[in-house]
């Protein structure tokens, strides 16, 4: 069994299409953690979504939690600008709907004041929160939060586990600011399958706080669990990555009845 | 299963595991991969490429059972064609390789078009790298655009007598380049960056056609696992489709 954190719904095609990744989730036994920030039926302008659009968005991941409830559990997404409407969208879709996380996006810098209640309900329910973060050589977009804002965020909310989506984008950037940060995961999703990814996470934040994600559909499954397979890490290590750390923070959600296989042993 | 696209040698930004010639035969090895086509990886930055390709065929000789040369040559600068007649003469040349975008230069520059019309003559397969890696990881110091799809694809119309292999594109850029192509029977790919969308091998093999299509790492800066597995786990295309991806296409492209 494998857990991926970092998982999509087709973009600007139909829903239906999600079954192309079951069918992948079937034949490497994989359970999807998915979210929305495009809703099929507005694929454009979606960097600093409206409320309904973010009510599209989680609407469209509560039917793939409900179609597929054996591979897929949602996580929650928010824009923190709307502030007051985010957090009732977030408490409705953790308290009512099962959802098991929030993902963050782009819409605002994560050091913006008004995540901070988003943090707080996030701890309330014991859920993650990850926040996309990329620090590139070529230009960031809009609101992208580099790393540091994330490491910041982080260290203000000890009592939210929070994930730091691509490992920072530049791994080797990200291994660096997430060192002393215990409440930071690190998802390796959504970079190439670089020689040496997963040994850099691994040697500066130990192998208890890397958890695997692909960010597909854009990526291939492969192409991502060639970089925990490729590393030169312990077995075990490759299992917690590939599958214990998620588990556990799962199992620790106050959300939903957990299935055995969340169990985190 | 052969390797089509691989380098020896150190990268000035980060460490790399299997970059010496026994590591990765050792990874070879356990991968099972028979042989690999293999250029100097310092020669993206040296400037006197000559010493880099005089250390690869000495590599190559070490082992000529299981490493192919692609000479790596920099039209861009002075000498090159007396370093080419070298490569050709002594060291047996028969695969060329080149980095337009590390090494500055327009593909259908005049000192290109002199490169490939020798190419012509000669019969050289030549292997076009279009990026090493991503672009947003660069130092920031080294940042290096791919090359233009639309570039490869003028050069390629251009010399339609020249077999072309384009290495390190990514699925947008392969799937473009093919797409601008007149004559297509003289280009093929290889997928150590198509790394999605989902079923991009099988995309690929769309798009491009099974027989153009072949196998490679670009070790040691990628894992070999993403290119192997982006194959091996391929649920929509047959066994005899990965063969040729994973050794024939690679066998009649390098005559071996």
């Amino acid at each position: 069994m494998i857990i991926d954190v970092h998982v999509h719904p087709h973009v600007s095609r139909s829903l239906d299409d999600f079954s192309d990744l079951i069918d992948i989730a079937e034949q490497f036994d994989v359970h999807l953690v998915t979210y929305s920030v495009r809703p099929v039926t507005a694929p454009n302008n979606h960097e600093y979504p409206t409320p309904e659009t973010i009510r599209a968005c989680n609407d469209q991941t509560r039917v793939l939690m409900e179609r597929y409830p054996e591979r897929v559990q949602g996580f929650a997404y928010v824009n923190p600008g709307h502030a007051r409407e985010a957090c009732g969208e977030l408490d409705y879709r953790l308290g009512k709907e099962h959802f098991v996380g929030l993902k963050l996006w782009v819409a605002v810098p994560c050091i913006d004041p008004r995540l901070d209640e988003l943090m707080e309900i996030c701890a309330h329910y014991r859920v993650p929160a990850l926040q996309h973060t990329w620090k590139k050589a070529t230009s960031q977009k809009t609101g992208e939060s580099p790393p540091e804002m994330v490491a910041a965020l982080a260290r203000r909310h000890p009592r939210t586990t929070i994930i730091a989506a691509h490992a920072g984008g530049d791994y080797e950037y990200g291994a660096k600011v997430f060192r002393s940060c215990d409440n930071v995961l690190l998802d390796i999703g959504g970079n190439e399958c670089n020689a040496g990814y997963v040994q850099i996470l691994v040697d500066h934040v130990g192998a208890d706080r890397v958890i695997f994600g692909t960010d597909m559909p854009g990526r291939s499954f492969p192409s991502q669990l060639a970089k925990v397979l490729g590393a030169d890490i312990a077995a075990d290590a490759k299992e917690k990555i590939l599958y214990h750390n998620m588990a556990r923070v799962l199992a620790a959600t106050k959300t939903i009845e957990h299935p055995a296989v969340f169990s985190g042993q | 299963m052969i390797d089509s696209n691989a380098y020896v040698g150190e990268w000035p930004f980060r460490r790399l595991p299997y970059s010496q010639p026994g590591n990765l035969l050792r990874k070879m090895d356990d991968l099972g991969i028979e042989k690999a086509v293999i250029s100097r990886l310092e020669n993206v930055f040296f400037k006197d490429l000559l010493a880099g390709n005089r250390e690869l065929h000495t590599i190559v000789q070490a082992h000529p059972d299981r490493f192919i040369p692609a000479y790596t040559i920099n039209p861009a600068y002075p000498g090159w064609d007396e370093d080419l007649q070298i490569c050709l003469e002594e060291l047996g040349a028969q695969h060329l390789r080149l980095h337009p975008n590390y090494h500055q230069y327009e593909l259908l520059g005049k000192e290109n078009l002199r490169l490939l019309e020798i190419a012509r003559e000669h019969g050289l397969l030549i292997l076009i790298a279009i990026g090493l890696e991503d672009a947003r990881h660069h130092h920031k110091l080294v940042r290096v655009p791919d090359v233009a799809a639309g570039d490869i694809a003028q050069t390629v119309n251009a010399f339609p007598q020249v077999r072309f292999l384009v290495t390190g594109g990514r699925f947008g850029e392969v799937t473009s380049i093919w797409r601008s192509v007149d004559k297509t029977e003289n280009l093929y790919v290889e997928n150590s960056r198509v790394q999605g969308p989902i079923h991009d091998v099988a995309k690929l093999c769309n798009s491009v056609g099974p027989d153009h299509v072949l196998f490679g790492s670009n070790a040691p800066l990628h894992y070999h696992e993403s290119a192997q597995l982006s194959i091996e786990t391929e649920t929509q295309i047959a066994d005899v489709v990965k063969q040729k991806l994973f050794h024939d296409n690679a066998a009649r492209l390098f005559n071996v």
